[in-house]
């Protein structure tokens, strides 16, 4: 009777160990990959066209960099399909930008998905939740000589996003004529309407009148233009420029 | 237990293979703001029907499916912004997720937010102060970049020239000012006999000029206190300031040296040594290149939310040497020497620390060390015919004829000092709110100086006798020797504050009692204490009106008091016997009014009037003879002084900025005679008359300055910084006249005239110009700050300069009218530089 018991406990040290073995072997590193593609936008013109770039390593972290060269990146978390294509789910939105008299250092909370697909000849981009920008999570300024970090830094980065928003929607309502407008486009359109001293109260809407006014919102230009850009951009790019890009992949190390 | 085997075995199986697709992982709810848990917030799974609640400590436990790669939460809680948080299988247990009240500002409305044009301590009637924007364009010009080039341009400043960095503060004396740093007395921070201060605009946060009725907290001085406040190293990340221009470099670092700790340190140097290399000719004369080296430090910790302590260190030196010979066309030469050599160093701490709400208790302390040696000397040499005019005159009674020479070897003026000072001082403060916006404050401080002085001069000077109306050269000597004297001046002050920036009316009553004695090893001395009241209301007579944002005015009126660094001079001979003898005093009023508009412009106004109730008067007397001159006191000196000054300043517009300032002194003083001799001279600078009213050397009637900057482009600034100023005093000279002089048994001719105090002669009006251009930003995608800068001093100098009295050699009688009241170099000065900032 011990002798059968004996030798019955075997395979249950066995099943025991390949478990264990089996755990620790499904964590461990996989091989070692970057995929790389880049997207430039269809009908995009000129030596260097606006292109946006994605990148995902070997941790499956998503690194997304918006043709608003190297000032904007989405970061995110990348899913690989049955099909050889990808999942993207966006998290992030890592803004940075400098001028004359300072620089804004931002944080975005964001929420968002989009597929990528292997085609013939290329890849497809197609959008299963719109990235929306939905808070600011951080932030980080200078003016002058002065820097303002943590809490107070993203508050203000966040008080100043909102204004710029509703500068954007304004914007883009009332001048922006284009399907992606450009920076030249975006400083002609809203700078004509932000540095009014006294705004023509029976055109501009009654919220943005005191910040008009006061001025607040034209040392948010001055501060950063690139933000009323991002703003003014944030929904064609998503909606027209991104899905209808020529995305090739560039790169795959495995 | 045999059919258990199978079970346990699938169980430990099972939990394996679970193991591999499924985590836990701890959520932690809080409010951001209050920084609480919240119990009760509501956790959802999106694409599911699963929902948890956080506990007491705000935790939910999520189990995390690794086959599903990632799971999204929606956290929600009542009166709170739902939060959207992803999470995949493999993140770190214990994520803090924050909830923000609904709506709070962020995200909910448009908020009017200008950039604030500098909130600081300024107080009509009390005091103005400058950040360290404002300084941008006038304190980073010029050889040595300096904060008092700013304070120089503020209303009640009388102009003093770009080679002098004492200014006099509403007619009083340039040493009535005091200045401390971080609220540490710091004595005599000067560089090269007081060209430029050790302020260094790179290493100050702000600079305040108490000129009004400052408060009973301070003292030590009459005509203001300059407080300069350095930046604290509070920001989390390191940072690195730094400039190279044509005459200097500066470097400051600032770091975090813990979690709630910082550093801040760096410093300048000087490089003149490079006019050198490139002009060896010219500038052989020079033995020692003027220099400044300077270093300064500063460590601060918060170790806990209510206490702060601080330590500050600088050590600077500056020197400058020549030896030069000239020759004149009649073959006498001068050969003139002079070494200067200074050494400041200060360490200084604090502390201050709010053991609650109400009560608010700082603590200074630290050691100052001074050390100065100068030495010069004149000496003229040469030999020389005697002039047909001095033949004319003397050749009968000297039995001279034409063709006779004479010879002189080391006429000579000589001077030589050495000045050691050590100061210790301890401040003690504590304030209590009392009441809303109702404080009380008291304190102590002491500051103990130990002084050791040794000075000799001597030199050949021509004395004009009234009965003959003839001058004779006689050889004058004057020696200092205090060997460690040591004074104590404690001081104990009350004060009612009451009122705040937002009150209607706010005010403050105080009074400050000082004390001063004196003591070496075989002498000791009490002055008079004094009691020093000081009051001052401000009433708040408009605010947020259709036009202005606020009008004040302010009255207010006090007393102040100081010991004069001359005084530490004292010993025993001068036979003063204890509770005699008074420090410096001064009643001082004002009236005031400041007007502010469209968030950034100010307009300030404010007259005064001081009545000096008493002066120290130093005189000397050598009795009419070769003997040593003897030194004497009294404190009976007396003085008025009234005046208006104005500022009308735009505080950082979008495209220019600046200010204009304007100030009227009418300043007289009255020095008693000792020995009532005629023998007895003043001992001030600038020989200041005894026995009658006068102008001090110092004195303006206007001082007008205007400083612009210009931003015609982004990135640029052009800058303009002006003042007119009308002419300080100058004597009343007569003819210079030929005389007879016996040098040590030979006739040798020289040449005098005299000068007296003239109470209606003025040199000229000075003018001078700068200008500066700047172009500064951050590089692309870059946190690094360049700014290339030009500047060139005193534009007009070679088409203009204010006349003052001539100069002629006394050897030969040749006078030089191209005489200019105001220092200079006698040509523009230019700088170039560059300022990186990251």
């Amino acid at each position: 009777m011990e002798q059968k018991n004996r030798i019955y406990r075997m395979p249950v040290l066995l099943i025991i160990t390949a478990t264990v073995l089996l755990t620790v072997s499904c964590t461990s590193r996989p091989e070692e990959k970057i995929l790389f593609w880049t997207g430039i936008p269809a009908g995009a013109q000129g030596r260097k066209p606006p292109r946006w770039e994605l990148n995902i390593d070997s941790s499956n972290r998503a690194l997304l960099r918006l043709p608003y060269g190297e000032s904007a990146q989405i970061t995110g978390e990348a899913f690989p399909d049955e099909n050889g294509g990808w999942t993207v789910y966006t998290d992030e939105l890592n803004w940075f930008e400098s001028g004359y008299a300072g620089w804004t250092e931002a944080r975005f909370s964001l929420t968002g998905s989009f597929s990528l697909t292997p085609l013939a000849g290329g890849w497809q981009l197609t959008l299963m939740e719109r990235p929306e920008i939905t808070g600011v999570t951080g932030g980080k300024l200078r003016r002058g000589d002065r820097k303002v970090f943590g809490d107070r830094a993203r508050d203000l980065v966040a008080r100043r996003w909102t204004r710029v928003v509703r500068a954007a929607e304004y914007g883009a309502a009332a001048f922006v004529e284009s399907d992606f407008p450009d920076e030249k486009e975006t400083q002609e359109n809203l700078g004509g309407f932000l540095f009014f001293e006294t705004p023509p109260a029976e055109i501009l809407p009654e919220d943005l009148i005191p910040v008009i006014k006061s001025g607040t919102l034209a040392e948010d230009y001055e501060a950063g233009p690139g933000l009323f850009y991002l703003a003014l951009s944030w929904q064609p790019l998503w909606e027209r420029i991104i899905p209808r890009s020529h995305i090739h992949e560039e790169r795959s190390d495995k | 237990m045999k059919r258990e085997y199978p079970l346990l075995c699938l169980l430990i199986l099972g939990a394996g293979l679970i193991s591999l697709f499924a985590e836990q992982t701890d959520l932690l709810i809080y409010d951001r703001d209050l920084d609480f848990p919240l119990e009760g917030a509501l956790v959802q799974i999106v694409g599911t029907d699963q929902s948890l609640t956080s506990d007491s400590e705000g935790r939910v436990t999520l189990t995390l499916s690794g086959e599903k790669g990632r799971t999204v939460c929606l956290i929600s809680f009542p009166g709170y912004d739902p939060v959207r948080l992803p999470l995949t299988a493999g993140d770190n247990g214990g994520t803090r997720v924050n909830l923000v009240l609904s709506g709070i500002i962020e995200g909910e409305e448009l908020v009017v937010e200008r950039e604030a044009p500098g909130e600081t301590e300024e107080e009509t009637g009390v005091s103005v102060v400058m950040d360290r924007e404002e300084m941008d364009t006038t304190a980073n010009i010029g050889l040595v970049e300096d904060v008092m080039s700013t304070i120089k341009t503020l209303p009640g400043v009388s102009f003093t020239g770009g080679w002098d960095a004492q200014p006099s503060i509403r007619g009083g004396y340039p040493e009535e000012m005091a200045a401390s740093l971080d609220g540490f007395y710091v004595t005599y921070p000067f560089h090269w006999g007081g060209a430029n201060s050790i302020f260094n605009p790179n290493m100050v946060d702000s600079a305040k000029l108490s000129h009004g009725i400052y408060s009973a907290r301070y003292g030590r001085a009459l005509s203001g206190i300059l407080e300069i406040n350095t930046k604290d190293p509070d920001e989390p990340e390191a940072r690195v300031d730094g400039a190279v221009s044509t005459s200097s470099a500066d470097l400051f670092i600032q770091m975090p040296t813990g979690k709630n700790s910082g550093l801040f340190a760096g410093g300048k140097v000087t490089y003149l040594e490079t006019a050198r290399l490139l002009y060896p000719q010219e500038m052989s004369d020079i033995t020692t290149i003027p220099y400044i080296r300077d270093f300064y430090a500063k460590w601060q910790i918060r170790p806990a939310e209510t206490v702060q302590v601080y330590l500050n260190g600088f050590l600077g030196s500056d020197g400058v040497g020549m030896d030069a010979v000239t020759e004149d066309e009649e073959g006498f030469s001068t050969r003139t020497r002079f070494d200067y050599d200074y050494i400041n160093s200060f360490l200084a701490g604090g502390a201050d620390w709010s053991p609650s709400d109400d009560l608010f208790i700082s603590f200074t302390g630290g050691v100052n060390s001074n050390v100065m040696h100068m030495d010069f000397s004149s000496v003229d040499s040469g030999t020389r015919e005697y002039s047909p005019e001095f033949l004319a005159l003397y050749g009968g009674i000297l039995g001279l004829s034409a063709g006779d020479t004479y010879s002189i070897d080391g006429l000579a003026f000589t001077g030589k000092e050495d000045l050691n000072i050590t100061q210790g001082q301890v401040k003690f403060t504590a304030e209590k709110l009392t009441e809303k916006d109702n404080v009380l404050v008291m304190g102590t401080e002491h500051v103990i100086r130990h002084m050791a002085q040794k000075g000799d001069y001597s030199g050949w000077y021509p004395t004009y006798h009234e009965g003959t109306g003839t001058f004779t050269l006689n050889h004058e000597s004057f020696s200092t020797d205090v060997k460690g004297n040591n004074s104590w001046n404690p001081a104990v002050f009350f004060i009612r504050e009451q009122g705040s920036d937002r009150s209607r009316f706010s005010s403050e009553i105080g009074v400050r009692a000082e004390h001063y004695y004196i003591w070496n090893e075989d002498f000791s001395m009490h002055a008079l204490p004094v009691v020093n009241p000081r009051a001052t209301l401000t009433w708040r007579a408009l605010e947020n009106g259709n036009r202005l944002d606020s009008m004040d005015l302010t009255l207010g009126s006090g007393i102040f008091s100081y010991f004069s660094l001359n005084a530490d001079m004292l010993e025993k001979e001068y036979g003063i016997e204890d509770w005699t003898v008074s420090p410096n005093r001064a009643l001082f009023s004002i009236v005031g009014t400041e007007l502010n508009w469209s968030g950034e412009w100010k307009l300030s106004a404010e007259t005064y009037y001081k009545y000096y109730l008493d002066r120290l008067v130093l005189t000397t007397d050598d009795g009419g003879g070769s003997d040593p001159s003897q030194l004497y006191y009294n404190t009976d000196g007396k003085g008025h002084v009234w005046g208006f000054d104005m500022m009308l300043q735009r505080k950082r517009g979008k495209k220019w900025d600046g200010y204009l300032s304007y100030s009227f002194i009418w300043a007289r003083y009255f020095n008693p005679s000792n020995t009532e001799t005629a023998t007895e001279d003043s001992s001030a600078l600038g020989g200041e008359p005894l026995d009658r009213w006068f102008y001090p050397y110092y004195h303006r009637y206007h001082s007008l300055n205007m400083v612009f900057n210009w931003r015609f482009s982004p990135g640029w600034t052009f800058s303009v910084l002006g003042s007119l100023a009308t002419g300080a005093p100058r004597s009343e000279t007569g003819d210079i006249s030929l005389y007879y002089a016996d040098y040590g048994g030979t006739p040798i001719e020289q040449y005098a005239r005299q000068s007296t105090y003239s109470d209606s002669l003025r040199n000229g009006i000075s003018v001078p110009v700068d200008l500066r251009l700047s172009y500064g930003r951050y590089g692309r995608n870059s946190k690094v700050y360049t700014e290339w800068y030009a500047g060139i001093e005193d534009i007009f100098v070679n088409l203009y300069q204010p006349a003052a009295n001539s100069t002629f050699n006394s050897n030969t009688g040749k006078e030089n009218r191209d005489t200019s009241a105001d220092f200079s170099i006698g040509m523009p000065i230019p700088s170039f530089g560059v300022k990186v900032s990251y």
